[in-house]
């Protein structure tokens, strides 16, 4: 995913809390978005692994599937309960038929393909062997610092959710796990203004 | 030899042709007893006959009481091979620790090793991995039709049946080469060793394979020692004198012998102290501080690590410039230890009874005037703020205003078994706060060989004996003895990286060195300032420290990554960080800010800050040596505001630098909101 994945981001303007930081790890999307063209094919994969979440991404997986040529390619696009723990028997089962030399490449929702990605380095993919074309929906993956549940919520770093596990209202910081695919929250409420 | 690395003098025990034109040799040190643990791939340099030749190390780096190597024979060389030819059993050579700059990647889900020629020998300390650690490995060597294969019998034994490979010929050697890129399960590495032709060959045969550039390693052993280089000459301007600085020699360390004192911290051209200014010659910058236009300017130099061409012309301040204290207790012990730095001139620990307080009764600051102060590593040495790197080799005694700490590595004081107790409770209710991920097994079982060896050494009643393959484990202060093999996680009773952390008051953090940059794959981590082990596992040192503020980060981060990248085994360099915390809390997790984020509130409602607390971590960086894994240790001490009042030193040095640090890094260390009323207070104490 680098370089696009550890760039710079300008500093946050909204949260209250947050310092300005040069080197945030947020994944930043900027030249990845809805309007901008998917990444390209990597010419230098011997087969590819190019899976699409959400049926918006046909196009996607498809124009990548003509670039790809005669490689060997595996290709889909994931259509129903994104939560379910098929979608990644599926993939892992895909990770699996790879050799060295093939290349994975993901379009969908950040939440959703940040995931895999984490699932695809897991498995011993590098970063230069992974493409990714996000989708933004506004949905992001946050990981509960005080109870561990991971949960998907409409948020941005900043913005405070209700943690489904402990209850507590949880600031998402602007701190991204590429190996948990997720933002960690904190307690808000603790630390009122002084 | 230099004080900058360890050597040792090795004896020739053994000698045997193992082939044609190839020689094995066994090295023992005459001093007797161990030598230096190594990880697979590992190289040792040698002075053999006024040369300097690197050799890969054959044999197992466990705690060896040898190290083996097998020399081919080069007529057309430097020399040094037909001198180590030449040489009789009984000769004693000189040998540099070991580096590895050539070792598996960890998380490799399986390793193919390429080699011709006397290029099989890193493999055979690779192929020592399979048994031990069940690493999956397939090896292709290739030889001339009717060439005898050195060590032939025991690649094919170490690698098991059908996973070592001997193509006989080029044409062979190209098919099987061909099947085995385009075969191999993703996660797979390559590591190639052999004569440089081949191992080009090798590279773009496996790039046209599509395997990406960090999936292939290659043993060159050319670029292996960067700092070294050509001699040269430095002529000291001023008084005429001329200092030859020899191959394997640094600037710095050739001043030092010939008497010229010049102030050094890291030797990694990392901090910048050492800096010279007013050189001219012909400059080969090796160090990580100077920026481009310095480095073109011709007129400075890093010479812990950068050198010159032909002649090189220096104005040095001969006698003017003396090391601080702090620097010199440290480098006369050199990179090697010594565990008590001054005797007598520590103050003894705290009676034990006075560390054993609840944590609850200790929120008042002060029950103890002065406990805290006599051992705690004051982070302030300038009357102003300024974020670095600030590294230096360790250990060694720094005296304080109230004290002294840093005489040993591992801190063991009147609070041993009170923190100890504190971090098994916390485990107990959040075991979130010990992760490892797969790979790092491995080097969990270095560190807690490494953290029980050191505190033996530094602590007189505890003790660690090996019994051939196990281990005996003995403190009296927790009254505990345990037996364990290294390796078999079913002889403890938690995983070893736990273990190590219920035997030390540090905090244990393990990264890993991989794809050009470092990763947090393993840690246990109960005293947290802020931060949370389980979240951050598995990320990069870059991603970790992605919330520190930019200006100050900037920078640093990514040098003291650098600096890290280079440490060698055997290197111990430490470094402080100071922060602030609401009343005598270790336990400062983001895991569990929800429990003791409100104390921060309270505290700043009292305009007397009474429950302030000075937070200081000593960090300690340490290369594993089997592992390769870089081991970071945390030390967190608090000295309450009480203390800090109670000497005058203290007192100013900390107002002084609280006006002048910047806002965002105020904020960052928790002192946004109270800045203006601590310096009311520490103001207040300094009119009364």
């Amino acid at each position: 995913m680098s370089p696009r994945g550890a760039a710079t981001r300008e500093p946050m303007q909204k949260p209250r809390r947050f310092i300005a930081s040069a080197r945030t790890n947020l994944p930043v999307w900027s030249d990845l978005s809805w309007d901008a063209a998917p990444a390209s094919v990597d010419a230098a994969g011997r087969g590819f692994v190019l899976v699409g979440v959400g049926a918006g991404t046909a196009p996607v997986i498809e124009a990548w599937r003509q670039g790809v040529g005669a490689w060997p390619c595996i290709a889909w696009v994931e259509t129903g309960d994104l939560a379910d723990a098929a979608v990644s028997t599926r993939f892992g089962a895909a990770l699996e038929s790879m050799v060295v030399g093939w290349r994975l490449m993901l379009a969908g929702p950040p939440a959703e393909i940040m995931v895999l990605a984490a699932q695809a380095r897991r498995t011993g993919l590098l970063d230069e062997e992974i493409r990714l074309h996000v989708l933004e929906d506004g949905r992001v993956r946050v990981q509960c610092a005080h109870c561990k549940t991971l949960f998907r919520a409409t948020a941005e770093p900043g913005d405070i959710v209700t943690c489904p596990g402990c209850g507590q209202n949880i600031l998402v910081h602007q701190h991204f796990s590429r190996h948990l695919g997720a933002f960690v929250g904190f307690s808000a409420d603790v630390e009122g203004e002084p | 030899m230099t004080r900058g690395r360890q050597t040792a003098e090795l004896r020739i025990t053994h000698a045997e042709e193992v082939a044609p034109g190839v020689r094995s040799l066994i090295l023992r040190p005459v001093a007797g007893g161990a030598l230096p643990s190594f990880a697979p791939g590992s190289h040792i340099a040698l002075s053999c006959g006024g040369q300097v030749n690197a050799y890969s190390l054959t044999n197992d780096g466990h705690d060896p009481d040898h190290y083996a190597i097998s020399v081919r024979r080069q007529d057309d060389g430097r020399g040094g091979s037909v001198w180590l030819h030449n040489a009789p059993v009984g000769t004693v050579v000189d040998g540099a620790a070991p580096r590895c700059d050539f070792g598996p990647v960890r998380t490799a889900r399986r390793h193919l090793l390429i080699s011709a020629g006397i290029g099989l020998t890193p493999f055979l300390s690779y192929l020592r991995l399979v048994p031990r650690w069940g690493h999956a490995m397939q090896m292709l060597h290739v030889a001339p039709y009717g060439a005898v294969i050195p060590h032939l019998a025991e690649l094919q034994d170490l690698a098991g049946p059908g996973n070592f490979q001997l193509a006989r010929g080029r044409q062979a050697f190209a098919a099987a080469l061909e099947r085995a890129l385009h075969s191999q399960p993703m996660g797979t590495h390559l590591y190639i060793c052999g004569p440089a032709g081949f191992m080009d060959d090798v590279l773009a045969k496996a790039q046209a394979a599509g395997w990406p550039q960090a999936r292939c390693h290659i043993e060159r052993f050319g670029a292996a020692q960067s700092v070294s280089g050509q001699a040269f000459t430095a002529v000291l301007a001023r008084s005429g004198r001329v200092v030859e600085v020899a191959a394997e020699t640094s600037l710095l360390d050739a001043l030092e012998e010939a008497g010229v004192s010049w102030p050094a911290l890291c030797r990694n051209g990392v901090c910048g102290e050492c800096r010279m200014d007013g050189v001219s010659g012909e400059i080969t910058h090796h160090d990580f501080v100077l920026d481009d236009a310095e480095r073109a300017s011709g007129t400075c130099l890093m010479p812990c690590v950068s050198r010159a061409r032909g002649g090189l012309s220096l104005i040095c301040r001969e006698s003017a410039m003396q090391p601080g204290p702090a620097y010199r207790e440290a480098s006369a012990q050199g990179t090697m230890r010594c565990q008590a730095a001054l005797p007598g001139q520590v103050p003894p620990a705290p009676a034990p009874d006075a560390g054993r307080l609840p944590a609850a009764e200790r929120q008042v600051p002060g029950l103890q005037p002065g406990l805290h102060a006599s051992r705690f590593p004051w982070p302030f040495s300038a009357d102003h703020y300024a974020y670095s790197a600030n590294v230096e080799p360790a250990p060694g005694c720094v005296r304080t205003a109230a004290g002294a700490w840093g005489a040993t590595i591992l801190d063991v004081d009147g609070e041993y078994e009170r923190e100890l107790a504190e971090r098994s409770a916390i485990l107990q209710r959040d075991l979130s706060r010990y992760a490892s991920l797969e790979h790092m097994r491995e080097a969990g079982w270095d560190a807690l060989l490494w953290g029980l060896r050191e505190l033996a050494a530094s602590n007189p009643t505890m003790r660690l004996e090996r019994r051939g393959e196990a281990y005996e484990w003995t403190n009296p202060r927790l009254k505990t003895t345990q037996v364990f093999r290294y390796g078999d996680d079913s002889t403890l009773p938690m995983p070893p990286l736990m273990y190590l952390a219920s035997q030390v008051q540090e905090d244990v953090v393990l990264l890993d060195q991989r794809e050009g940059q470092l990763w947090v794959d393993a840690g246990c981590v109960t005293f947290a300032s802020n931060w949370s082990m389980a979240f951050d596992a598995g990320m990069s040192f870059m991603e970790i420290h992605g919330p520190i503020p930019h200006d100050y980060a900037d920078g640093a981060i990514p040098r003291a990554q650098q600096f890290l990248m280079r440490l060698q085994p055997g290197q111990v360099f430490r470094r402080l960080n100071w922060t602030s915390t609401a009343g005598y809390r270790l336990d400062t997790a983001l895991d569990s800010y929800d429990q003791w984020g409100a104390t921060r509130t309270a505290m700043a409602r009292d305009p007397a800050l009474a429950a302030f607390h000075m937070r200081v971590e000593v960090q300690h960086l340490i290369r594993l040596p089997r592992s390769g894994a870089i081991m970071f240790l945390i030390r967190t001490y608090l000295l309450p505001l009480a203390d800090i009042l109670g000497v005058p030193q203290w007192r100013a040095q900390f107002a002084a630098v609280l006006q002048t640090l910047p806002p965002d890094l105020a904020q960052y260390k928790g002192l946004g909101t109270i800045r203006q009323p601590l310096l009311r207070v520490l103001a207040g104490a300094e009119r009364a």
